[in-house]
């Protein structure tokens, strides 16, 4: 499909970036106009997507909406894009999150408009490259180029000690990375000596076998970088940090959509091209994945910064999330998709619920609120819903991931999985002890008595939210229809090696 | 004219040009000897070494066809050279505000400037050890002089320095080559490495020979352990000069290395080469991390980049090291341009000067980002896809280990390039006296930017010329 000779699909990953020099060659005076100016690129991308999504056809199997060019062709180099329902899901996600995050910018970011607009738009282009990108070249291209936004976002935007974390973010992600690379280079090596293509296409290294310490040393290179991006408990310590600095917009964007970003990597890259060592390996992975849950979740519960309670619950819902994926069961898998989805809706309406309040207080100390549901009624009712959708409250979107996932992975990890539901009772405590100590009892400081609700701003950014809460929670077949060709075809990677080793 | 004429002419009339350059813009300054009359000999620099770029292109007809000369040529050498050319113009243009200080003499200035670039040129392209030696000492003569033309107390300093341990290297060199003539009989690359490949093993006067040659070179290009002038003479020399010694010595320097080196296949040198290369990378990017003035940081840099490129001489392909000059060399000059825009004293600029740089100069801040981003090796600039073919091509020879090193010490450097950017976007300050920013210094940054930015995407043309 094409729009003015060009593939749809490139259309929606360089849209964004036309927007990024655009932004650029607008005087700083103008700050109504840049404002505007990003929304509106950020909205014609998101209408792009949903183009895309109508005419996305669910049944069939493999990619669509494929883009092949030749790059560097002497190396198999080529720039190849195309979205199954996992990336479109996840590309989506980041296209609605996007104008959002801009939308909720508005007011709190007084300096350096411009670049800020910018370097978000310039985040959107590199994170949807990322997920539609099937030459393992291009993805690690996109997969570092986003650093440079990010690191910008929270080096220039963000509170106090930004600078500490926006360096132990980049080096932290970069490092780890490195190493992924050069087991990249290994895989295009192995798989020239045995076939003598050179090629960095994905279909083609899910076709190379190699074995012994090599194949380890890239399995961990692989599982470790996206490791770091999930992240998994001892590689998680820049998330705090990065995300109590962030301003709310990469706060949200860094929740909502970059932290699958790691999922997606085990589920795209490191489970198809090593599934016996995935397999061999997955208990581990799921043990660190069930310790974050539990860690998380109790360094949420004595956190007094609002933000960073939800940055710790956020870990603990990506080890849920990287426990469904390690289960290789497909109710889990399933459910670990749309987990995905469900924590970028949630987690990332809870940032930009903070963003409000701090906005009109600039304080995220719990202790500084009390009371306040009596002046912004609104705001509590949207904090509420957004903590019981976090929770997994029945009938909210968070419940039927989580369901689906426990159910899941039960048969494969059944001591893992019961411990991993104490996440869920952990969650409820802190989530609502949150709610008790914010909205309820007396208003304790003077400061909280006149605080404005909501304004129309705010109310446009959160329906959608809110919109996408109740739909998944109340009726998830659609969106669960969507993944299911995909999750046969990524049971079909796993299964074969099951029965090689029974 | 008869063709071989023909031939001879066209090969050697880029060189003639900028000898030619050389002499005119002396004479020309001789003969109007008024200090304002600066821009003519300066235009007449320049209009000699683009016409030399210009007539790089009739080598096309000389290619595999060459005239008895001791001189290559071939679409790289011609890419090479044309970015020796295109980085002393760019020299030119971006210090042409400095040279009004009457302490700065133009006319030796670019006189200077031209014969170094000559001898660059020379040393990219030679064919043998003696032509190369003649050139390395022109180029280095020319560069001495050239650190200490301001006549200041650190710059004198510096050039002495340079002189004496150059000098010493140099002796290392003719040595060296006497010692190799004397056991092969021949001064060519080719002959030599022939001869290394039948019986190099046994013959230990040419093996004594080839290692000297190889520790002057070594110390020319300031690979460790030899490299404890780089960070003084960088400092100490004046900055336009610094900018023209990280990027086109290191090209002439490396390009003259690996055409007498890469042919040769004795295994104990590749040994040595990759622990030289693997200390360079690892060290001087940990002794970058505490300097607190830019030009000694990117001194260092310049030090462990060296070391990256000495990787390319484990393996049996050119293309890689010269696609990494070509990226490493746009961005070391583009980053020290702006030490040379931004300075007040010529010792350098300290970080924290640059602190709040953004608010007053946001070009120029975007493009040493760029230029630090590329150093560093971030994807997608053009220095990430140097790192990556020089990788890709070591780990294909077999060499894993000293590629471990290359991405640990790449995470290392990462620490101190982002140190500026912090500076520059993330704290406040800088005070209202900034330097004014001459058009001239801005082109020469928005050129190297767009160069560094770019390069990578448009790599498969480039690299189907550098394969030839």
């Amino acid at each position: 499909m094409t729009i003015f000779g060009f593939d749809v699909i490139n259309i929606f990953i360089f849209l964004p970036l036309i927007g990024f020099f655009v932004m650029l060659s607008i005087p700083k005076e103008r700050e109504d106009f840049i404002k505007w100016t990003a929304l509106f690129f950020s909205v014609l991308t998101l209408a792009v997507g949903i183009v895309i999504c109508v005419f996305y056809e669910p049944y069939i199997n493999g990619f669509q909406y494929i883009s092949k060019m030749a790059w560097i062709p002497s190396l198999g180099i080529n720039y190849i894009v195309g979205f199954d329902s996992l990336s479109l899901a996840l590309s989506m996600l980041m296209a609605l999150i996007t104008p959002i995050s801009i939308l909720s910018s508005f007011n709190y970011i007084k300096k350096g408009q411009k670049y800020y607009y910018a370097w978000i738009l310039l985040l959107e282009t590199s994170v949807i490259g990322v997920f539609a990108s099937l030459d393992m070249f291009l993805f690690y291209i996109f997969w570092e180029a986003m650093l440079i936004p990010m690191y910008f976002l929270i080096g220039v935007w963000g509170g106090e000690r930004r600078i500490y974390s926006t360096l132990k973010f980049f080096i932290y992600t970069m490092a780890a990375s490195l190493f992924m690379l050069a087991a990249i280079v290994i895989l295009f090596i192995s798989f020239k000596q045995q076939t003598g293509i050179s090629s960095f296409a994905l279909e083609d290294f899910y076709k190379v076998s190699i074995l012994g310490k090599t194949a380890l040393f890239c399995f961990f290179a692989f599982l470790i970088a996206f490791a770091v991006k999930v992240p998994i408990l001892p590689l998680h310590t820049w998330l705090p940090d990065a995300h109590v600095e962030a301003p709310t917009a990469a706060s949200v964007i860094l929740a909502g959509v970059l932290l699958k970003m790691g999922v997606y990597g085990y589920m795209r890259f490191m489970i198809p091209i090593f599934p016996d060592l995935s397999l061999r390996f997955a208990p581990y992975v799921s043990i660190f994945a069930v310790a974050g849950v539990v860690y998380a979740s109790l360094s949420a519960w004595v956190q007094k910064d609002l933000k960073k309670m939800i940055a710790y619950s956020s870990v603990a819902h990506m080890g849920l999330i990287v426990l469904g994926v390690m289960s290789f069961d497909k109710t889990a898998v399933s459910g670990a998709i749309l987990q995905m989805v469900n924590h970028g809706v949630s987690t990332g309406a809870l940032f930009l619920l903070v963003g409000i309040i701090y906005e009109r207080r600039h304080t995220r100390l719990l202790s500084e609120y009390g009371g306040i549901f009596k002046v912004m009624p609104y705001f509590a009712f949207f904090f509420i819903l957004t903590s019981l959708s976090s929770i997994g409250l029945p009938g909210l979107n968070g419940f039927i991931g989580e369901f689906l996932i426990f159910v899941g992975s039960f048969r494969t990890y059944p001591i893992l999985t019961v411990i991993a539901v104490s996440g869920v009772v952990l969650s409820a405590i802190y989530m609502l002890s949150a709610v008790e100590k914010m909205f309820y009892g007396p208003i304790t400081k003077k400061e909280n008595e006149n605080l404005n609700d909501l304004n129309i701003r705010e109310w446009i950014y959160m329906i959608p939210l809110a919109a996408m809460m109740f739909l998944i929670g109340i009726y998830p077949q659609p969106f669960l229809k969507e993944f299911n060709k995909y999750i046969d075809n990524y049971a079909s990677y796993i299964s074969t090696e099951v029965n090689n080793e029974q | 004219m008869n063709n071989e004429a023909f031939m001879f002419f066209s090969v050697l009339s880029p060189y003639i040009l900028v000898a030619l350059g050389a002499g005119v813009s002396l004479i020309s300054w001789l003969y109007f000897k008024d200090r304002a009359n600066y821009k003519v000999t300066s235009y007449g620099a320049l209009i000699f070494l683009i016409s030399a770029i210009a007539f790089l292109f009739s080598w096309s007809a000389a290619y595999g066809n060459l005239p008895s000369l001791s001189l290559n040529a071939s679409p790289a050498i011609s890419l090479i050279l044309a970015t020796i050319l295109i980085l002393a113009i760019f020299s030119i243009i971006s210090s042409s505000s400095r040279i009004k200080e009457p302490s700065v003499k133009a006319g030796e200035y670019y006189f200077l400037l031209l014969s170094a670039t000559l001898g660059a040129m020379f040393m990219v392209s030679a064919k043998d050890v003696l032509t190369a030696f003649i050139s390395l000492e022109l180029l280095s003569m020319s560069i001495y002089s050239l650190s200490g033309i301001t006549g200041r107390d650190a710059a004198a300093e510096a050039s002495l320095k340079y002189f004496l341990l150059g000098s010493f290297a140099s002796i290392f060199m003719a040595m060296g080559i006497a010692l190799v003539y004397g056991s092969a009989g021949s001064l060519s690359y080719e002959k030599i490495n022939q001869f290394i490949t039948i019986n190099g093993g046994a013959d230990k006067i040419l093996l004594t020979g080839i290692l000297m040659l190889l520790i002057g070179f070594l110390f020319k290009i300031a690979l460790m352990p030899f490299h404890f002038w780089t960070p003084d003479v960088y400092e100490g020399a004046p900055t336009q000069v610094t900018a023209f010694m990280a990027s086109v010595v290191k090209i002439a320097g490396i390009a003259a290395m690996l055409n007498l080196f890469i042919t040769s296949n004795d295994l104990r040198l590749t040994y040595i080469t990759a622990f030289f290369a693997s200390i360079t990378m690892l060290f001087a990017n940990m002794m970058a991390l505490p300097q607190k003035n830019i030009k000694r940081m990117l001194a260092y840099s310049s030090v462990s980049h060296a070391g990256y490129l000495i990787l390319g001489f484990l393996i049996f392909e050119r293309w890689p090291v010269f696609f990494y000059l070509l990226t490493y060399s746009m961005a070391v000059f583009g980053a020290f341009t702006i030490v040379v825009l931004l300075e007040k004293k010529e010792t350098g600029l300290e970080i924290k000067e640059l602190n709040g740089l953004f608010s007053n100069h946001p070009v120029l801040s975007f493009a040493m980002a760029i230029f630090l981003f590329s150093l560093a090796g971030v994807p997608p600039l053009s220095g990430f896809f140097g790192k990556f073919y020089l990788f890709y091509a070591a780990i294909k020879a077999g060499w894993i280990w000293p590629v471990i090193i290359a991405v640990i010490s790449s995470g290392i450097s990462l620490y101190y390039y982002l140190g500026v950017i912090v500076a520059m976007f993330m704290k406040e300050g800088g005070d209202e006296t900034q330097n004014k920013i001459s058009v001239n210094g801005n082109f020469t940054v928005l050129v190297m930017a767009a160069t560094t930015l770019l390069l990578g995407f448009f790599s498969q043309p480039l690299i189907d010329i550098l394969k030839h």
